[in-house]
Order: structure tokens, then C-alpha cells, then sequence
């Protein structure tokens, strides 16, 4: 069969119905096919809004079971001023305390500016920032037992939490000229945590 | 059915028929002048229907011929060379391939017929094109009547048929495939009856004259009429050796062809035209030209067709789409209002919760780190007991220097991961005489002592170098016990 120009007259309305259903159809599978899209994105987002919700559920109940004794450990913390900012002068009265309490023959420390506070192994810190106050020790003493107790004491008489480093004990060389028979040279952390979200 | 329209074209007359849910309209007759065909035009404006146009002239020539078998542009060749050949003067005319010899060569037996009074029929078509009619073909009536004679048992077969504006029509089969028909004008003094009877007669001599009905083979002519002429004809047509009259009712034939039409008399035309309308053949004799705008027309259908394919198909996706999204929202609801009733809960604990300045979750997290965090720092006597207590053991080791750090990372081979505490110590074994095996025992007692409370032992320095790298110095007459010095590296892990 030839076909002309001429003959597009004869097939126009066919030809234009076609086209047209063609087009309508078409849109309307893509409609159709975006409105389903959209509800399958929906149900996605849902479940994953169930994940989400039963995880804050669940997290929630725990801090429901464990908030009483979340709360006084937290305290107690506080307290101990290990939460919160530095409290220098509670550390330096509290050293002078210890020194008038005679736990060893003398000791001198030296507190470094306070620093940001990495664990190795490295721990999750979640919403709070670690800050350290190195600190070195050197001690003179009379027996082992004395640098134990000392450090007994730096734990529980003293506000704050010190973290010890490192240690190192030997005899006194020196004794003619005081009566400690070890010295000792020890450093550690004052350690604080610190709410990142608080001012 | 569809509207069609149905035309009938005989040597004298032009009959144009509407045919509307099965039934024929009144012919309308159209005379052979200019007249005719400007009134012919005007019926064809009122009436856009395909048209089928059936011809049942004399001038109408069929020629069998046994060609080599060929196919696509050769076959087309050759029919194109034996058309030129045979029938130069018309553009109307066919061929069709009736069988394909079983033996020899397997050639082609074809039938080339021809419509050779062009003039004719060219006069009526030119209307049809002017008007744009969707004309499917051209249709000669020998080569319709196939279908009629399908059933009937005879390899000779004359089927006689009497149409009014035509005349006689005698078309014969050979083993049911068409040889050769002619046309005969009745003459209007003699009987239906008589007319058959002599002109049967004159073709089976013609038949014989073309060795076409072997002798001693029986004719069996087959009679198109009405019920009301088959009696007078029963009583004046007789069977003979060579002729054997069979009468075929044409009230039956119509209804074979579920035709709703009603015979009056023996008038075969309504029944041709029927049949063309019901079955009409591929083979007929319109060129492109003449069919052109049928094939526009069928163009037209399709596209129309293939709208509404489209809108179905196009219908019953987006009903799929439409159902698979009520079914995704139908499960989507509970995990929605799920979703709903677990925040209420939460926030309900939430709120349930003591007023204090810090969140629930900040002390929890807080508390963990610490708790986390004091096990990375044990206290010395924790770290120290252990070895104090074999000191209290082995009265011969003193202390000399004795430190311990802090290590970066877990002890290899522990199953903590808190960081272990390294202790070097640094120590004396007094009383170290000239018996070295058993003072090594003792230092060695000492190590597995240390090593029962937990920490992991190794030798940093020997009190006596015994290896073969190393130099020894000593003097066996001094037999003075003096101290040996030594140094012990251990690793102490914290309990997790």
C-alpha cells in the first residue's frame, strides 16, 4: 500500500484517538505507579518508625527500671565533684589535708592544666567530653604500706576521682638527712566528665 | 454484523444493496449512463459502509495452466508474464494456486481468470473511488461459490444457479476445484426448467469436448432453486448414464450461511451476496488502487482497535497499581497506629519520670562511662597484693626499685579488654653462694609464685648471666654469700 500526505485526512480522528489514549493511558499507569510508589515508601518509613519507636519503648522502660539507681550513682558522683567542672581548690585543700594527716613522711605534686581526656582502649563517651588534670607525686616514705594508704586516702578523703598512671618506688639514698627509707615518684589523672549540652 | 454495502454488477444491470444486521435492504438499480452513476455517487454519500462488489458477467475467462513451482518475486514475475500474456487488455484479473502436483517436478496448478470487459466495470468503480468507498474487493461469482459445493460428494460437479438480472450460471468443479463457468442469458419465452435442461446438456458437451469428463464418468449437476421449482424440475429433468440432477434448497443454503433472508423464488443473488459478505475469498480482482481506501479504512480500525487496547491495557494496570497501593495502606494502618501507640507509651514513661535538670538518658549514659571508666585505673593494692604476699614467702628477695604503670592496651592473650597494669621489679637475693642451680630454684619458685597470684612472669635479668654469650667472673676461693641482683617483668590484668 502507498500512503501520502493526502491520505492523513482519512486516519486523522483514528490516529489523534490513539494518541491520545496512548497519552491519557499512560499518564494514568504513571500516576498510578508514583501513588504506589508513595505507598510503599510510606509503609517503609513506618517500619522503620516502628523500629525506631519500639527501640525509644524499650530504652525508656529501661531508664523507667533503672532510673532510681541511675540517679543516686549520678548524685554521688556530683558529689564527689567527678561530674561537672574541675574543682581545683577542693583538690589542693584536699591534698593539704592529707599532708597534715601524715599518711607519708612528705610528698610534693605539681597539677598540670586540665585537658582533654582520651581511655585507651577508647570508650563512648555518648553526650559527655573527659578532661584530665595530670598530676605528678613525689613521695617520701617510710615503708611500702605508707604509698598504699596514701593513695587509699587520695581516693576516698579527697573530692574528685584521680586516675593513677604510673609508680615508681625505690630506697631512699639520702636517709641520714630524713628518716624515709623509700621514695616513691607517681603521676596520674584528676578525672572530670562534663555534660556537653550543659553551660 | 456490520454495515456493508453489496453491489451487484451483471452484464446489463448495477444493483447496489445496504446489508444491515443480516438483512438486505430493497436493491436499488442504477441504469448504465452518466445518469446512473451521478445517482450511484449520490448513494454512496449517504453511505460510508465497506462495499464488496460482486460481478456475474459473460465476460469472464478462465484459463488452468500447470507452472513450475516458485515463490516470492518469482512467482510474481511469472504470474505478472502470464497476466500480460493472456490478459493484457484488463486490470482485473487473478490467479490462484489450486494444487500442488504430488509427483514429478511438484508444480503449481494454477487457475488465472480475468474480468475482460474492464470498461465496464471500471464505469462503476470510479464512483466508489471518487467517494472515498472502502471498497474490499472485486468478486467474481464462479469464484465465490466455493464454499456451496464443500460438502458434496462428486469429483464432476456442475452447480447451476439462476440469477434474475444475470442469467444461468454453470460453474464446474473438478474434484471440487474450479475449471470453468459460463453465463447464460435466458431467454424470456422459455421455462426456468427448460432453460436448465438445455443448457446442462450443452455444457456437458462442451466438458466433453475439453476432456474434462472422462467417458463413463457421471456429471452430477447440482441445482440452486426454490422449493416451489424443484418439483416442476424433479418432473421435466431426468437422470441418464452421464447425468445425475441433485437440487440444492436455496432456503437451506441461506440458512447454512445464517442468512436471515427469505427466498421467494429460485433468484440465487441475495444468496451470492450473502455468501460474499459471510466468506468472502482472498483472491479477487481489485488492485491496491481499487482497495486503497479499505486499507485506510482498516487502518482507521486498527488504530481505533488498538485505542481501546491501550485503554484496557492502560484500565488494568493502573487498577493493579491502584489495588496493590490500597493493599500497601491497608497494612500500613496498624503499623501506623502502632507506631502511634507505642511514642504515647513512651512518652507517657517519659513523663513519668522525676523533674530533674538532667535527662534520664545523660545520667545513664553517664554513670555507665564512669562505671566503664574506674575499671581502667585499679587501685594499688589491688595491683600490689599479689606480689606482696609471695615477697612474704621468699624472705631472701628484697625489694629494690619497684614501679608499674598503666598500659595502653589489654594483655596479649587475656580475655579483658581493660588495660593492664605493668610492674617492673627491680630486686636482690641475698645470700646468693656457690650453689647456682639451687638459688635459681628458688628465683624460679619465686616467679611461679608470682605467677599462681595472677600476674604473667618473665625474667628481664638473671642474677647470673649463665648464657654462652655472656662473661662470667669469679673467684672460688671467696666463699662469702653476697647479694645477686635481678629484675622481673610482670603483667597484672584486671578482672573483668
Amino acid at each position: 500500500m502507498t500512503f501520502s500526505q493526502s491520505d492523513l485526512p482519512h486516519i486523522r480522528w483514528s490516529l489523534l484517538t490513539f494518541l491520545v489514549v496512548l497519552g491519557v493511558g499512560a499518564s494514568a499507569v504513571y500516576l498510578s505507579q508514583k501513588i504506589a510508589d508513595a505507598a510503599l515508601r510510606n509503609k517503609n518509613a513506618s517500619q522503620q518508625q516502628l523500629s525506631e519507636a519500639r527501640n525509644k519503648l524499650n530504652a525508656a522502660r529501661d531508664d523507667r527500671d533503672n532510673l532510681s539507681t541511675y540517679a543516686a550513682e549520678y548524685e554521688a558522683w556530683v558529689k564527689h565533684k567527678v561530674i561537672g567542672d574541675e574543682q581545683r581548690l577542693d583538690l589542693i585543700e584536699g591534698l593539704e589535708a592529707l599532708r597534715k594527716k601524715e599518711r607519708v613522711v612528705d610528698f610534693k605534686y605539681t597539677i598540670a592544666p586540665q585537658a582533654p581526656y582520651t581511655p585507651l582502649p577508647a570508650l563512648n563517651s555518648g553526650n559527655f567530653e573527659l578532661k584530665q588534670s595530670t598530676m605528678t607525686l613525689q613521695l617520701q616514705l617510710l615503708h611500702e604500706e605508707q604509698l598504699i594508704r596514701f593513695f587509699n586516702s587520695l581516693r576516698s578523703d579527697i573530692k574528685g576521682w584521680f586516675m593513677l598512671d604510673h609508680c615508681a618506688m625505690e630506697r631512699a639514698t639520702d636517709s641520714a638527712v630524713s628518716s624515709a627509707q623509700l621514695k616513691a615518684e607517681c603521676s596520674g589523672s584528676w578525672i572530670t566528665i562534663k555534660n556537653r549540652n550543659a553551660k | 454484523m456490520s454495515r456493508k454495502t453489496l453491489l451487484f454488477l451483471s452484464t446489463d444491470s448495477f444493483q447496489a444493496y445496504a446489508l444491515d444486521r443480516g438483512v438486505l435492504t430493497q436493491a436499488q438499480n442504477f441504469s448504465d449512463d452518466a445518469r446512473g452513476r451521478e445517482q450511484f455517487s449520490e448513494f454512496l454519500k449517504t453511505r460510508q459502509a465497506r462495499a464488496y462488489l460482486l460481478t456475474d458477467m459473460i465476460e469472464e475467462d478462465f484459463r488452468q495452466e500447470t507452472v513450475p513451482h516458485l515463490t516470492g518475486s518469482s512467482q510474481h514475475a511469472l504470474i505478472q508474464r502470464k497476466f500480460e500474456q493472456y490478459y493484457r487488455n484488463t486490470t482485473f484479473r487473478m490467479a490462484r494456486l489450486q494444487q500442488r502436483q504430488p509427483d514429478g517436478r511438484r508444480d503449481d496448478e494454477m487457475l488465472f481468470s480475468a474480468l475482460t470487459n474492464p470498461g465496464r466495470i471500471s464505469a462503476w468503480v470510479e464512483p466508489l473511488l471518487q467517494n472515498h468507498t472502502p471498497l474490499v474487493g472485486i468478486y467474481s461469482l464462479p469464484h465465490i461459490c466455493t464454499p456451496l459445493i464443500r460438502d458434496i460428494d462428486s469429483n464432476h460437479l456442475l452447480l447451476l444457479s439462476w440469477e434474475k438480472n444475470a442469467g444461468l450460471r454453470q460453474t464446474y468443479f473438478l474434484n471440487k476445484r474450479l475449471r470453468f463457468s459460463r453465463l447464460t442469458p435466458l431467454n424470456p419465452d422459455s421455462s426456468f426448467s427448460e432453460a436448465i435442461a438445455t443448457e446442462a446438456a450443452r455444457t456437458q458437451q462442451y466438458l466433453h469436448s475439453l476432456s474434462l469428463t472422462p467417458p463413463g464418468e457421471m456429471l452430477s449437476v447440482h441445482i440452486i432453486c426454490h422449493a416451489d421449482d424443484k418439483s416442476v424440475l424433479q418432473t421435466q429433468l431426468h437422470n441418464n448414464g452421464t447425468m445425475q440432477y441433485a437440487y440444492l434448497d436455496i432456503q437451506a443454503l441461506g440458512r447454512q450461511i445464517k442468512s436471515k433472508e427469505v427466498y421467494a423464488d429460485s433468484d440465487a443473488t441475495p444468496l451470492f451476496l450473502h455468501l460474499l459478505a459471510s466468506k468472502p475469498p482472498r483472491s479477487q480482482y481489485a488492485n491496491a488502487t481499487h482497495t486503497h481506501y479499505f486499507q485506510l479504512w482498516q487502518i482507521r480500525h486498527i488504530l481505533f482497535g488498538l485505542a481501546a487496547l491501550a485503554a484496557l491495557v492502560c484500565l488494568a494496570w493502573s487498577a493493579l497499581l491502584l489495588d496493590e497501593t490500597s493493599t500497601i495502606e491497608a497494612e500500613n494502618a496498624p503499623i501506623s497506629a502502632q507506631v502511634s501507640r507505642m511514642s504515647h507509651e513512651t512518652q507517657q514513661i517519659l513523663q513519668s519520670f522525676p523533674n530533674t535538670s538532667v535527662p534520664a538518658a545523660d545520667m545513664k549514659s553517664a554513670v555507665t562511662l564512669l562505671r566503664q571508666l574506674s575499671n581502667y585505673s585499679a587501685p594499688a593494692q589491688e595491683v600490689l597484693s599479689g606480689l606482696g604476699s609471695a615477697l612474704d614467702n621468699f624472705p631472701r628477695i628484697r625489694t629494690g626499685k619497684l614501679s608499674w604503670k598503666t598500659s595502653a592496651a589489654p594483655a596479649s592473650g587475656s580475655t579483658s579488654n581493660l588495660p593492664a597494669q605493668i610492674i617492673t621489679f627491680n630486686g636482690e637475693l641475698s645470700d646468693f653462694g656457690n650453689d647456682y642451680r639451687g638459688e635459681l630454684n628458688y628465683l624460679d619458685n619465686f616467679q611461679q609464685a608470682l605467677t599462681l597470684n595472677g600476674y604473667t612472669v618473665s625474667l628481664s635479668k638473671a642474677p647470673l648471666d649463665f648464657s654462652s654469650k655472656g662473661t662470667i667472673n669469679a673467684d672460688v676461693s671467696d666463699t662469702q654469700d653476697k647479694p645477686a641482683e635481678f629484675s622481673l617483668q610482670l603483667v597484672w590484668s584486671p578482672k573483668q
